[in-house]
């Protein structure tokens, strides 16, 4: 199960490129896979590295034409969503709760 | 001969001792239950394995029996409170998680309350009752899941330290709480021969101890980086993440 937030960009990423609503999602999914990062935890911040670095790479092998201009599109349109800022759960959490682990 | 059982036992005790006044301290401090959950756990394992070793020393010879059960029942709730902890932290959302933090419980509850009330067995070192199979899975398991869960996330967690999205120290400390999970496990698997030989003999041998003592002093190893790690540590890892990084860009 993903989250609102994941449902928000794989719509927009259909609607702002050539693939349909299965490819969009399945290419977000990959992108997410190879940052380590999780659907159903996934933050601003974290989206925002994706886009930049994993995704054009991605569309562009699937033959997406002006792929960063795609994820510059797909970003401007998520920034506002109020889902954007929700806190995520799971592996956020223990990140966080590793972080505090060995702190002093 | 159980030098190194007594020695191993006793100093994983006070480590989980100190780990565990450590978490207390910081669960007081920020209201966190995690922290709580992990400093019961360790207060537990810490408090059980000072009165196993105690059991093995020679002044306490005519009490060893009821030492061992009063550590394998103070025990129980390490395991109760690691599965508590590694479902809250790792599988907050899953229902099927769970499952797993009930399983512990009852099968220490089913195995304990069996192999005394049946077998007459308090030390619980008894590997030819069926009831000792359910106790060990019911203390193992919650090690074998924590280890598995921070495998995952460390895996996913390298990916992301490439990215800038994860500090590399808290990367290494996936690993290294995979890596107690797995030694606990390793050590639990040592038990079998152990208490085998224990069984049949009633001494624990030297060869069994030495790999359990080395098992324990793994884990012991791992939880003090985890939770101590020293400055020049912290400056290898970070360096190491910096190298790599820089030779892929």
């Amino acid at each position: 199960m993903a989250s609102e937030f994941f449902d928000i960009i794989a719509e927009s990423l259909e609607q702002h490129s050539s693939l349909d609503r299965l490819e969009a999602r399945g290419t977000l999914r990959i992108a997410l896979k190879a940052g380590g990062l999780d659907a159903k935890a996934l933050t601003a911040e974290q989206l925002g590295v994706v886009f930049e670095r994993l995704l054009p790479g991605e569309l562009a092998m699937r033959g997406v034409e002006d792929a960063a201009g795609v994820c510059a599109a797909v970003m401007a349109s998520v920034k506002g969503s109020a889902a954007a800022g929700e806190t995520p759960n799971t592996s956020e959490s223990a990140y966080d709760v590793f972080r505090r682990l060995g702190d002093d | 001969m159980e030098e190194n059982f007594s020695i191993g036992e006793f100093i994983a005790g006070i480590v989980y001792l100190a780990v565990a006044a450590r978490l207390f301290r910081r669960g007081l401090r920020n209201g966190e239950v995690v922290e709580r959950l992990l400093a019961g756990a360790f207060f537990f394992y810490g408090v059980s394995s000072v009165v196993y070793a105690m059991a093995t020393l020679p002044r306490y010879e005519s009490m060893s029996t009821a030492l061992d059960f009063v550590g394998r029942i103070v025990y129980c709730p390490t395991a109760v409170m690691m599965v508590m902890f590694t479902r809250r932290v790792f599988r907050k959302e899953e229902s099927w998680a769970t499952w797993l933090v009930w399983a512990s419980p009852i099968l220490l509850a089913v195995g304990i309350g069996g192999s005394v009330l049946f077998r007459g067995d308090w030390e619980g070192f008894s590997t030819s009752s069926p009831w000792f199979w359910l106790e060990w899975l019911g203390f193992t398991y919650p090690f074998a899941w924590a280890g598995t869960e921070a495998f995952v996330q460390y895996g996913q967690a390298r990916r992301r330290v490439q990215l800038g999205l994860c500090a590399p120290l808290v990367c290494n400390r996936f690993l290294l709480w995979a890596l107690f999970g797995t030694l606990q496990v390793c050590a639990f698997l040592v038990l079998f021969p152990q208490y085998a030989n224990y069984e049949t003999e009633n001494v624990f041998t030297v060869m069994w101890d030495v790999v359990y003592g080395g098992f324990l002093i793994g884990s012991i190893i791992m939880v003090w980086l985890v939770f101590f790690a020293p400055a020049f540590y912290k400056r290898w890892i970070g360096g190491r993440a910096l190298a790599a990084n820089t030779l892929k860009a």
